[in-house]
């Protein structure tokens, strides 16, 4: 029987993935519809990267056995990459926290005591005890907290809602600060709404793609193979990858450019430059769509106001202004980038660069531009990202099927939860901002809370509640569904020396122990992916909807339990003034619990049976523990902002929807969704005869800047004489701490090496292979030289990986930022490499 | 018991090369071959892993991508 059975599996196999190529293999096919494997099947999005495939599960006896590729899913269609192939590892490793664990000596909490096992009440109770004395003694501004583009939806607002509505402290900022806020104040100055207009249905329709310091090959594999597909099966497709070192997706390239760092300014500016003097604009597109701007200029890096780099800038406090100018002067500001002078600034041959601008201006090839971090990491990220927009606004090549910008994200739901439901300390849900005083006043509305709630002031964004913790002025901070210290910038000078500072109690909430964990004062176990019923939202405005597959295990519960449940350990007269109360005095002796959760409307729905259409049965731990349908809840009040809220075009879907189908991409109207946003015909937002509206802004149009180059706020000098650029691998995901966990995954690449050019190794007494000192100002670390293999670095640059929790690598990356965005640049800092 | 279906993807004009490369691997198979889309199943073998024969298809020289598409695990098979 056995064989039989492994046989079966093996048709099936064969059969799927047949079909997933679009070849049918009809003997495989009868054989694998002959027997029922007693798996049950159910979608879910993928746990990893913003790509969002949906994959098919198949649980038996309470465990995940299978995944799939979910056929029915139009992102995926079948496809899962190598991580997606794992997924049913990540949640198995040995060493998942079971129980919450405090730091204990003599039976009491001790700040340099030891790990010790204690109950959700004890810990709690503690962790309360610290919260309370911080507001006390300090105020709200003393409490804060660090979450995630991997929380579900309901977890980033039940957060949102906690620290804004009831701690009164923007201090909530989640780590998609550090790979997606380039391109949040990219669009919200460009389009004055944030997310992409296109979505993944641009591969099949495009006749070019231009990859913007984007490894899109390692990091969304299958993006990266849908476009191959498109390239392989349409042979007029050109694909362009720009980059400062060669990566995997050369490998299809028809055209690349390796550029010095940096310098990309100067060939988004030549770009638009060339479109001008060839009389490439779509006049039309630009006279009805779009309107100028001159941008300000030496807005310095982000970094302490001490530091001399921000003493020197002359418009580091006004580094997002900008004034009105014309079209005639922004073609005279942009003149300046010839083709002669940006082949000098760059280093690349001017037949590419002519080649990749002839592409953009020839009207009759529609493109789609993609960027990830090379835009976004960036201490100009915010220009990099206006400046791509430029292009296409120039040629009107946006907002319809193969012809646009489109931003990728790393995390599952960086837009579903962290830009979406606002927790960023700048934002609220749908696209509102604690700065604007009608924007707070309707969240309190909603939120059923008083006028003057919600502070209005913005608060610690993620390198600065680093800065704020070893200061001292951080005291009460919880990181949630994040490795901060392992993925965030000098953790050596800032984070370590801040989450040790005796003033302060840190919490941290993962599955696993990981390096930000073991540097906490408690850590608490959580439910992870599908022991929990969640949602998730892609790069290209899908939301996509999950049910609870498995129980976690131990104590472990989800963060969104966690979040509810903490609220209930505080009485409103802790923690607002008594002027506040007043307003609304049905809310004395209530706790934060009785006032944010059950508020009539996130505990409206009971309890009710989870099944599918199948008839299959699912659990709902929260609902369970908390006696109603807390995600139901939830979703329906965050779907009263987009509904009714002051900015045009965030409707979302009913909650049941969700569930039915594989996701939906917003703005969502009349249970339809919108494939192509600001485009009469696609988006029901835009009036009729108009053609297109950029309704974000007042005045429906979108803005050109003039944006110049200007210098990395590091650079390689006589002592520390290389590029140092950190970031990821395609078989782990971020800090690894899932995938590193993967036997399979580990034993693959189980380190980080150092990639580095041949001669520049040779001229360091270095090889491949040898083991090698990287160091900073920052700090050091060891790594073995690699020269060969996926990347292949030019002259002057390094590349170290940042998964491997043994060689922290962004602890030599400088924490500087792009003043508008607050992103760090991980990507170009100083370094040298010696014999180790 | 592991096995594996992956769609990888070569150019036409490498697609021998690649293929030749993958039959030579431990416990993979080839099934059919289109567009540049070629259709692999991976099992356990005595010496080699599905899941490390998988991840050796991606460095293969002249694999543009190599999607999973199906995987089964069962201990007792
Ligand atoms: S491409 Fe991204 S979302 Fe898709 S399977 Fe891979 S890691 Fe998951």
């Amino acid at each position: 029987m056995k064989l039989s059975r492994r046989a079966f599996i093996k048709a099936n196999a064969i059969a799927v993935t047949a079909a997933a190529a679009g070849m049918s293999l009809p003997k495989a096919e009868a054989l694998a519809n002959e027997e029922d494997l007693d798996i049950r099947w159910d979608k879910a999005p993928c746990r990893f990267c913003g790509t969002g495939c949906s994959v098919l599960i198949g649980t038996k006896d309470g465990r995940v056995v299978a995944t799939q590729g979910d056929p029915d899913a139009p992102v995926n269609r079948g496809l899962n990459c190598i991580k997606g192939y794992f997924l049913s590892k990540i949640m198995y490793g040995k060493d998942r926290l079971k129980t919450p664990m405090l730091r204990k000596r003599n039976g009491k909490y001790d700040k340099e005591g030891e790990f010790t096992p204690v109950s959700w009440d004890e810990a709690f109770d503690t962790m309360a005890e610290k919260f309370k004395e911080a507001i006390k003694k300090k105020g709200p501004e003393s409490v804060g907290m660090f979450g995630s583009g991997q929380w579900t939806v309901f977890e980033g607002y039940a957060a949102s809602k906690l620290f804004k509505g009831g701690f009164r402290s923007n201090n909530l900022d989640p780590n998609a600060r550090h790979c997606m806020a380039s391109a949040v104040a990219g669009f919200i100055r460009t389009f004055g709404s944030d997310e992409p207009m296109g979505c993944y249905d641009d591969l099949e329709h495009a006749d070019g793609f231009v990859l913007w310091g984007s490894n899109m090959a390692e990091m969304h594999p299958i993006l990266w193979s849908r476009l191959t597909d498109r390239r392989l099966t349409a042979s007029h497709v050109k694909v362009a990858v720009l980059s400062t070192f060669e990566n995997r997706g050369y490998e299809l390239a028809d055209l690349t450019l390796t550029f010095k760092p940096q310098t990309d300014l100067y060939i988004l500016n030549y770009i638009a430059n060339y479109i001008i003097q060839n009389n490439a604009v779509n006049e039309d597109f630009v006279a009805k769509h779009t309107t100028f701007k001159q941008g300000n200029t030496d807005i310095g890096y982000g970094l302490r106001p001490t530091d001399p780099r921000e003493q020197k800038a002359k418009n580091a406090k006004s580094a997002g202004g900008s004034k009105d100018i014309t079209f005639a002067e922004y073609k005279k500001f942009v003149s300046q980038f010839t083709l002669e002078k940006t082949a000098k600034e760059t280093g690349v041959p001017e037949e590419n660069l002519l080649e990749l601008a002839k592409m953009y201006a020839d009207p009759k090839r529609k493109i789609v531009s993609y960027w990830t971090m090379g835009f976004n990491q960036h201490t100009r990220g915010t220009w990099a990202n206006n400046l791509v927009y430029n292009i296409h606004l120039l040629t009107g090549k946006i907002s319809e099927p193969g012809n646009g910008p489109f931003s990728l994200t790393g995390q599952p739901s960086a837009c579903g939860t962290a830009r979406e439901v606002g927790t960023f300390a700048h934002r609220l849900p749908a696209d509102l901002v604690v700065k604007k005083e009608a924007h707070r006043d309707f969240t309190e509305k909603i939120w059923k809370l008083p006028k003057g709630t919600i502070p209005g002031k913005v608060g610690y964004h993620a390198v600065l509640q680093n800065r704020m913790l070893k200061d001292g002025k951080l005291n009460a901070y919880w990181v949630m569904c994040n490795n901060n210290m392992q993925a965030g910038p000098n953790f050596n000078e800032e984070a370590y020396p801040g989450y040790r500072n005796p003033d302060n109690f840190i919490v941290v909430t993962d599955p696993y122990p990981t390096v930000t964990a073991m540097a906490a004062d408690l850590m608490l176990p959580t439910a992870m992916w599908v022991e929990k019923e969640g949602a998730y939202g892609n790069a290209e405005r899908r939301s996509q909807f999950w049910r609870q597959q498995v129980n976690a295990p131990g104590e472990a519960k989800s963060d969104l339990w966690q979040l509810v449940e903490f609220s209930k350990r505080f009485k409103v007269e802790e923690v607002w003034p008594a002027d506040l109360i007043a307003q609304k005095p049905e809310y004395k002796g209530k706790t934060l619990y009785d006032i944010l959760y059950a508020n009539g409307q996130v505990n409206k729905f009971p309890t009710q049976k989870i099944s599918d259409g199948a008839g299959n049965t699912y659990d709902n731990n929260e609902m369970e523990d908390f006696g109603f349908y807390l995600q139901k809840g939830i979703y329906e009040e965050y779907r009263l902002f987009g509904l009714h809220g002051p900015k045009k075009g965030h409707e979302l879907g009913e909650f049941d929807d969700y569930h039915k189908s594989r996701g939906l991409r917003w703005p969502v109207v009349d249970g339809k969704e919108t494939l192509w946003r600001y485009r009469e015909g696609y988006d029901p937002h835009v009036a009729k005869g108009s053609g297109v509206q950029f309704y974000g802004n007042k005045d429906n149009r979108a803005r050109i800047y003039a944006l110049p180059y200007e210098p990395p706020a590091e650079s390689p000098d006589k002592e520390f004489d290389l590029w140092l650029c950190t970031g990821r691998v395609l078989e782990h995901w971020h800090t690894g701490s899932m995938t590193q966990r993967v036997p399979e995954l580990y034993r693959a690449v189980p380190h980080a090496v150092l990639f580095m050019n041949p001669e520049d190794a040779k001229a360091r007494g270095l090889r491949r292979g040898m083991s090698a000192k990287i160091s900073s100002r920052r700090g050091e670390i060891t790594a073995t030289i690699e020269t060969r293999g996926r990347n292949r670095m030019p002259k002057g640059q390094v590349f170290l990986p940042f998964f491997d929790a043994r060689r922290l690598a962004n602890k030599l990356i400088l924490d500087a930022t792009c003043p508008i965005s607050k992103e760090t640049d991980f990507k170009k800092c100083a370094a040298k490499v010696e014999r180790a | 018991m592991n096995i594996a279906g992956v769609v990888v993807h070569a150019r036409s004009e490498n697609s021998s090369l690649v293929e030749a490369e993958i039959s030579a691997m431990q416990g993979a198979e080839i099934h059919a071959v289109k567009d540049g889309r070629i259709v692999v199943t991976v099992e356990d073998d005595d010496y080699q892993k599905t899941s490390d024969t998988v991840l050796n298809l991606h460095q293969i020289k002249g694999v543009l991508s190599a999607s999973l598409i199906y995987q089964h695990c069962e201990d007792d098979l």
